[in-house]
């Protein structure tokens, strides 16, 4: 489904990624672990489109979208959420998800300007749809607040409602559960599970290593902008370089799964 | 930040014409009715500008450029060609925005600053221009002789009929205006506006839009240009200078960025205040900018943000009397 090939990126002397290959399959979950600076959201603004790579190529099912601008990627079935947040801040909650459903919605700017009524339709069809998708991260109570009375956990589950909205193939997330405690990482976990069972591809990257080893189906390991390490999570768990790059978290929390990197 | 369109804004928006269509009636002191007008036009000019700047994020030192662009060529063609200017008023309003399409493209890719200071070099270029195309614009002496709309052969050259016309043309455009914010396309603008990155990964075509609202900005502002152009009967470059675009911006802000009615005051700020300055000469300028920077420091949000806090603070102690009355 994705697929980079030789992908490096270089901000003047500092190779953020560096030579890297790894295929997402269809149907995947798929999870980037590694330190903090190891490349992880640097390789996302590259599949997204927000960062053009110093070399190497994207895939998206097969075709080649590297010099695809990041909105068409969106068309296409790529969707993304932010580790530091890009909710518009204006707007309420469910608003913030209608945004999302911009590739799917036709109403052009005629339409609005004269409000026709099959804009006027479209949009209310686009409001119900978004309190569906509301309710299901379980935010629907909040639909109509305003984002600027959300905690940062909230946020995050605002931007994964969002991302839906835009019916991806492709979803990716940057620290799904940052800022959540353990009960909503484990319900965030639940809706990722959920939508990759109605066959929506998923890559992430999570420092929440009880998450990370609970839904995906396999990992890729960074640091320093090169893989270390890429299997299913036992083998990866296993791995001694895994360990090493870890430091200072020992193998055990790396094996029962309270690591926190 | 951005306040909300609601049915309740369409329904103010529906009064207040209402009421302005019994103004003639009310006051019908030419003097009154002219600043009316003139009110009108500024309103239009303001909440374009708003539309760029306050929903859109986007600041434009410009925007008295495309008011002289579609006062110069409605002007021009009637005075000088013969042609009629209700034919002027669209060639105006194309004319204007396949300039600001040329001038958009390349510089709405600059953010910030640098958008400000490339807008501010397109004004200086047509501020040139309008003094320099002598043949055409009259130089710096100005356009003189420019027709008045009229109706079937009947001239609009009356206060009171030119009144009605800026009245339904400006409440037109003002509709136009609010439609097209409460839209997917306003959203999208909203959104570029806040989080441009989260707008581009949302599958929203930024530059695009950016050009899109520079242009419906412009050529909003040009059709403010055509009505004070045949209702002046005589334009100077002076209207349309650097000094114009950013007292437009001084506007919006005091106004309040972004707020439906904060451009309702700036115009209002806009037409009366030289007027009550007048005697002052020169202290004009001062008392503009000691005000703005009061009202920046203190309302952020502008005049506009500041009357919403004033409403619900009311609201509230209206809430805390009623509850006191019910309570033993």
């Amino acid at each position: 489904m994705i697929e980079v090939r030789g992908v490096s990126v270089a901000f003047g002397g500092l190779t953020a990624v560096s030579d890297l290959d790894f295929a997402v399959p269809a149907g995947a979950i798929k999870a980037v672990i590694g330190p903090n600076g190891a490349g992880k959201t640097t390789l996302f603004n590259v599949i997204s489109g927000v960062q053009a790579p110093t070399s190497g190529r994207v895939l998206l099912d097969g075709e080649d979208v590297t010099a695809t601008a990041a909105h068409e990627r969106v068309q296409r079935g790529l969707a993304r959420t932010f580790q530091n947040l890009q909710v518009f801040s204006g707007m309420s909650v469910l608003e913030n998800v209608v945004v999302g459903m911009h590739t799917r919605l036709k109403s052009g700017v005629f339409n609005a300007l004269l409000r026709l009524p099959s804009g006027r339709r479209e949009e209310a069809a686009a409001r119900d749809k978004a309190r569906a998708l509301l309710g299901r991260v379980g935010l629907a109570a909040k639909a109509d607040f305003p984002v600027s009375a959300l905690s940062f956990g909230d946020l995050k589950i605002v931007e994964i409602a969002r991302a839906l909205a835009s019916e991806p193939k492709v979803l990716l997330l940057d620290e799904p559960t940052a800022g959540l405690p353990a009960a909503e990482a484990g319900r965030v976990a639940e809706v990722i599970r959920a939508i990759n069972a109605e066959g929506v591809t998923v890559l992430l990257v999570e420092h929440n290593m009880r998450v990370v080893m609970a839904i995906s189906h396999d990992i890729l390991v960074l640091n320093f902008g090169k893989r270390i390490a890429e299997g299913d999570p036992a083998a990866v768990r296993a791995h001694p370089e895994v360990i090493a790059a870890y430091l200072g978290t020992d193998a055990d929390d790396m094996a029962t799964g309270t690591a926190h990197v | 930040m951005h306040a909300q369109i609601s049915a309740a804004t369409y329904r103010g928006l529906g009064i207040l014409w209402l009421l302005l269509v019994a103004l003639p009636w009310v006051m019908p002191n030419s003097y009154w009715l002219n600043l009316a007008t003139l009110w009108l036009t500024n309103l239009l000019l303001i909440a374009s500008l708003n539309l760029l700047m306050g929903y859109s994020g986007q600041i434009s030192l410009a925007h008295g450029a495309f008011y002289g662009i579609g006062a110069y060529v409605s002007g021009v063609l009637s005075a000088k060609y013969g042609v009629s200017p209700w034919v002027g008023l669209p060639v105006a309003l194309v004319a204007t925005g396949i300039v600001a399409f040329i001038v958009g493209w390349p510089t709405l890719r600059l953010r910030g600053h640098y958008l400000a200071m490339a807008t501010l070099g397109f004004n200086a270029i047509a501020s040139v221009l309008f003094v320099e195309l002598r043949d055409w614009t009259g130089g710096p002496n100005g356009l003189v002789n420019i027709p008045p709309y009229a109706i079937f052969g009947l001239k609009l050259d009356s206060d009171r009929a030119f009144y009605f016309l800026a009245l339904v043309a400006v409440g037109i455009a003002m509709l136009l205006l609010l439609n097209l914010l409460d839209s997917r396309t306003g959203r999208a603008l909203r959104a570029l506006s806040t989080a441009e990155v989260g707008a581009e990964c949302m599958g929203v075509n930024v530059h695009k839009y950016k050009i899109l609202v520079f242009v419906v900005s412009a050529m909003l502002a040009a059709l403010a240009g055509c009505l004070y152009a045949h209702h002046n009967a005589f334009i100077s470059p002076e209207s349309f200078d650097f000094m114009s675009s950013t007292m437009l911006v001084v506007m919006v802000a005091l106004g309040g960025t972004g707020h439906w009615w904060g451009a309702f005051i700036g115009a209002l700020i806009y037409t009366v205040l030289p007027e009550l300055l007048r005697s002052f000469g020169d202290l004009e300028l001062l008392v503009y900018g000691v005000s703005l920077v009061l009202v920046l420091l203190f309302f952020p949000r502008g005049l506009g943000g500041a009357l919403d806090l004033l409403r619900e603070r009311v609201l509230r102690l209206w809430g805390r009397l009623r509850a006191g009355k019910g309570a033993p």
